[in-house]
């Protein structure tokens, strides 16, 4: 899968022309990166509301998939549920815009779960243990391991761990 | 054999608000969501679930019933009762269903979602459900660890119960609007209010019986009891649309309303076979004369009873042999003229046998 030009994180799903210095040059960007230059493709078709330079925009052919549980955004589209929590984050653009047709709101204002601290624990600890293994500090990042490992007795589905 | 709690007919309202239903749904984290779920994950969550309720002894009481390996005749029996849904009953694996002895409340695990709690009570009583889900919520909550995001709120396989996971519905017994042909006009009306309609049987089920199913269409952008208030002002609106429907019936229609109940008792009195829209149709018109004071011979509650025994797995059931749609039509005749027969008995013992079918004559 082609990542994005701009961030080189996420996967692009837009391929865009523009005109650059008098050249014509392609991108690919990802969802959010497309957003920041003013481009925006709603679910079904393609609209694009970006300054003159830029000559097409269209959906990088491929579906996109999610990581976790290899739901394909076209079984999504096609079928209306989804196949795991990780989905929301992988087809969050789409899955956004469907909560606003449905709901009106893309909001949750209800109970919030206590457990969720836990979980945001969890992610504080690995972000803590990226920079330990970064600073060379292994002790400490031994130290963040174990926790890690104590927090989730998940014996269910690897990397998913309800992000 | 022990009724669920909605079917008493004594809630508030009961004559036209049947029950109130409340669910929530609810994910665990680490797992796909059931349609997308291995054998084993739906297992472990079977399993979870099912360790976290049982480890409490506030619901000791409650009874497991595993759907993998148990009959269908005693999958439907529970469908019937809405103990179940038939979603449920037609997916697969380790999945089933937790009840409480009064069979107000349940989960169901690996239906749609991982978990579906829900209270059902007769009549209008959607602050009581509500507490008692949320009740049983909070405790789950802390034993499992819910799919759960600050902003999308708990996260549900369709994005249609995103954020709170709420459903808030409620059976009505709509004739009135029906007979005075107003019903499609107040339906419309509350639909543009955000609530959703539905039949007896649920989704995509017709209408029949003039039972109709109203529920909140949005689960995101306010509060649980936002929704729950919103919903039930929209409901009442629609009840009060009804009353004053029968109303206008007895006042401007007496005779017509009086022979329509008399001719369905008739019929339901004599019939050698009834189909199950049959049965909803004519006796709606019992309930419908129960609350207008033209009809006496049995309640709502026995009308209740009589609705929950009529369905195809309970004949079966009570007949203790598999039958065929032909079969369980002269069946279900049989049974609802015997027990309309011992009803109406019944009441003229106590009458000392005095009079026939009664029309009172005071109007509400
Ligand atoms: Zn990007
Ligand atoms: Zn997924």
């Amino acid at each position: 899968m082609k990542l994005c030009d701009e961030c080189g994180l996420l996967p692009a799903t837009i391929n865009l022309t523009q005109i650059v210095d008098n050249e014509s040059r392609s991108f690919n960007l990802c969802e959010v990166c497309a957003k920041k230059r003013g481009i925006h493709i709603a679910i079904e078709e393609s609209v694009f509301d970006a300054d003159e330079t830029v000559t097409s925009v269209q959906r990088i052919a491929g579906d996109r998939e999610c990581p976790s549980c290899r739901m394909k955004l076209s079984d999504f589209r096609s079928k209306g549920w989804l196949g795991c929590p990780a989905c929301y984050k992988t087809f969050e653009t789409e899955i956004d815009e469907l909560f606003l047709q449905i709901h009106g709101s893309s909001e949750h204002k209800g109970k919030k779960y206590p457990g969720e601290q836990n979980r945001g624990g969890l992610s504080r600890l690995r972000q803590d243990l990226d920079t330990a293994i970064k600073n060379e500090e292994f002790e400490r990042a031994a130290l963040l391991r174990d926790a890690i490992d104590e927090l989730k007795d998940a014996p269910g589905l690897k990397g998913a761990e309800g992000k | 054999m022990r009724l669920p709690a909605w079917f008493d007919g004594r809630g508030p309202e009961a004559e036209i608000i049947v029950s109130t239903r409340i669910r929530v749904a609810r994910n665990l984290a680490n797992y796909r969501f059931p349609p997308r779920a291995s054998p084993q994950e739906r297992t472990a969550v079977y399993e979870k679930t099912v360790a976290a309720i049982g480890d409490d002894r506030r619901f000791r009481s409650f009874d497991f019933v595993n759907f993998s390996g148990l009959p269908l005749l005693e999958q439907q029996l529970l469908v019937e009762k809405r103990i179940a849904s038939i979603d449920l009953l037609r997916s697969e694996g380790d999945r089933g269903v937790v009840y409480d002895c009064s069979r107000r409340i349940n989960v169901m695990i690996n239906e749609e979602d991982h978990l579906r709690l829900q209270c059902l009570d007769s009549g209008c009583r959607p602050v009581e459900s509500w507490e008692s889900v949320d009740a049983l919520d909070e405790h789950l909550g802390r034993k499992l660890d819910y799919a759960y995001d600050h902003r999308k709120g708990f996260l549900t396989c369709c994005p249609t119960n995103s954020g709170t996971g709420l459903r808030v519905s409620f059976l009505m017994h709509l004739p009135g609007l029906t007979l005075t042909r107003a019903i499609d006009a107040v339906l419309q009306g509350a639909s543009q209010m955000g609530i959703a309609v539905r039949g007896f049987f649920g989704e995509h089920s017709e209408v029949i019986g003039n039972f109709f199913q109203l529920s909140n269409q949005a689960t995101m952008g306010t509060h649980e009891r936002g929704f729950i208030e919103n919903t039930r002002g929209i409901i009442a609106e629609v009840a009060c649309h009804e009353r004053e429907a029968r109303q206008r019936l007895l006042r401007e229609a007496r005779l017509e309303l009086t022979d329509r109940i008399c001719r369905a008792y008739g019929i339901l009195l004599h019939a050698r076979t009834l189909s199950i829209a049959e049965y909803l149709n004519l006796s709606s018109a019992l309930r419908l004369g129960c609350d207008c004071g033209l009809f006496n011979d049995c309640s709502l509650s026995d009308l209740n009873r009589a609705t929950l025994l009529v369905m195809p797995a309970h004949l079966q059931h009570f007949a203790k042999k598999a039958l065929n749609e032909a079969e369980l039509g002269v069946v279900r005749a049989e049974l609802v003229r015997g027990f309309l027969t011992k009803k109406r008995q019944k009441k003229h013992r106590n009458r000392n046998g005095n009079g026939n079918f009664e029309v009172e004559d005071a109007a509400r």
